[in-house]
Order: structure tokens, then C-alpha cells, then sequence
């Protein structure tokens, strides 16, 4: 029940760079600019064949739509907001998220995960702008791990608090915070206490 | 240590960390200030697991004390 999260495999900035690469090609032909481009060349790609009846139009066609899409596919990768995005979708990935019923938890869990984003962003800025290893890079793995430590933390702890809730004999409900008027028929040991004072319970 | 406390406490962690790469951006950066603030990171990041790895262990005593009782 403890494990449910377990430790997560780390992004590391290596790994990070190589998810990079792939994720943003594939989000420049999917949404972005090189996809219009690959949609241009096949619906022009069409009459050429068909009506000039030629190859040599085809690939002059082909050729030039290909330089623009490597120039759109290129400017991608130093696109903040394609690059933003693109992390994003990488750390969610990595770490899936889960549902939490605890609602003052979520924001800051998510509000962690942005600014992860924010910090593997910059440092791939740093370290692409000034020459020389600066070490930050293995920055990105530590930030890495601590937002799965995070959420590791923040699911155990739900989960402790479901266990209890039921051997307590409280209904848990999903989605919602435990019942209070239950009584509970299970001594709680002052352990519990010593882990969350917040729950109030009495030794 | 309670979970809101751990969640906030990291996410405080991560905040510092941003301010600190952003510093790294506006400024010529130093290996000393560079390796201090990767040690620091390392040093925080092994601090929270101690804790967060005995709380775990206590949750699953107090567990197992339950289950026999």
C-alpha cells in the first residue's frame, strides 16, 4: 500500500535532452508550423503530378517545402513556449499525476510541477548560452526527485489516512474529505499523532 | 513532519532552486557558486527522502500495530 508511487525512474538532464529532441519534432509536425508545411506539400504535391505530369515540379516542390520544414522544425527547438510545453508534457509523463481527495494538496503539486518545468527550461538555456560544464545539469535530477518525493509524500500520506479511516470504521468517500461523526472502534495508537498532528486524533 | 508540510516544503525547495538558475542567467556564472548550489540541492533533496522514508516507516508501524490490536 506504501509503494504505491515507489521511486520514480529520475529525468535526468541527459535523459531529458534525448525526450527533447523527439517530443519537440513530433509537436512541430503535429501542432506546429512543420505540420502545416507537410499538409501544403502533400495537397500541392497533387496537382503537380497530376496535371504538369512531371516529376522534376514534384521535387523541386518537395525540395523546397523540405528546407522550410527543417527551418520551422529548427526554430522549435529554441522556442520557449514550444519548449514549455513540451517539458511539461514530459514530467507528466514521468511522474503520472494522481487524484488526490486532500484539495488543499493538488494546486501545490501542480504548482511544483511548473516550476520544474521552469527550472529544466532554464537550465537548458544557461548551459546552451555559456560555454563550459557549469554542473547545473545535475540540478534537473535533483528537482527531478524531489517532485517525486513530493507526490510520493502526498499519496502515502493520503493513503495512510484512507487505511485508517477504514479500520477506524469512518466511510471513506471517494473524492471528498473523511466523515467526522463516525465514532472510531479502533484505538489509535499515538503514533498516528506523531506523523500528522494535524488530524487531532487523541492519545 | 505532516504531508502539507513536506508538499510545501518542497515546493519552497523548487522555488529557491528557480531563483537561483535564473541568477545563474543574468550573471557570469562561478564553478564555486555553480558546485555550492548543486551540493546544496543534493544535500536538501537527501534531507527530505531521510524524512519522508521515516514517516513512511512509522505509518507502516502504526499499521501493523493496529492490525493487532
Amino acid at each position: 500500500m506504501m509503494d504505491a508511487v515507489g521511486f520514480q525512474p529520475r529525468l535526468t538532464d541527459r535523459s531529458l535532452r534525448k525526450v527533447l529532441r523527439r517530443e519537440v519534432l513530433r509537436f512541430s509536425l503535429t501542432r506546429g508550423e512543420t505540420g502545416l508545411l507537410v499538409f501544403i506539400w502533400s495537397i500541392g504535391l497533387i496537382p503537380l503530378v497530376l496535371a504538369a505530369g512531371t516529376l522534376l515540379y514534384a521535387g523541386l516542390w518537395s525540395g523546397a517545402t523540405l528546407i522550410l520544414a527543417v527551418l520551422s522544425a529548427r526554430s522549435s527547438f529554441s522556442n520557449h513556449r514550444v519548449l514549455a510545453q513540451v517539458i511539461s508534457r514530459v514530467v507528466d509523463r514521468s511522474l503520472p499525476q494522481h487524484h488526490l481527495s486532500n484539495q488543499s494538496i493538488s494546486p501545490i503539486l501542480a504548482k511544483s510541477r511548473v516550476v520544474f518545468g521552469e527550472i529544466a527550461l532554464k537550465v537548458l538555456q544557461v548551459e546552451q548560452h555559456q560555454s563550459g560544464d557549469a554542473g547545473l545539469h545535475r540540478l534537473v535530477g535533483e528537482a527531478h526527485s524531489l517532485l517525486a518525493l513530493q507526490q510520493q509524500s502526498a499519496v502515502q500520506a493520503e493513503e495512510f489516512e484512507r487505511a485508517l479511516a477504514v479500520v477506524r470504521g469512518d466511510s471513506p468517500i471517494p473524492g471528498s474529505s473523511r466523515s467526522h461523526t463516525a465514532k472510531p472502534n479502533v484505538p489509535v495508537s499515538c503514533s498516528t499523532k506523531r506523523i500528522w498532528p494535524e488530524s487531532g486524533r487523541k492519545c | 513532519m505532516n504531508q502539507e508540510r513536506v508538499v510545501v516544503e518542497i515546493l519552497e525547495q523548487l522555488e529557491t532552486l528557480l531563483l537561483q538558475v535564473v541568477q545563474f542567467e543574468l550573471r557570469p556564472w562561478n564553478v564555486v557558486e555553480s558546485a555550492e548550489l548543486v551540493r546544496e540541492s543534493a544535500e536538501n533533496l537527501s534531507r527530505l527522502q531521510r524524512d519522508v522514508a521515516a514517516r513512511e516507516q512509522l505509518a507502516r508501524r502504526v499499521i501493523a500495530e493496529m492490525a493487532h490490536q
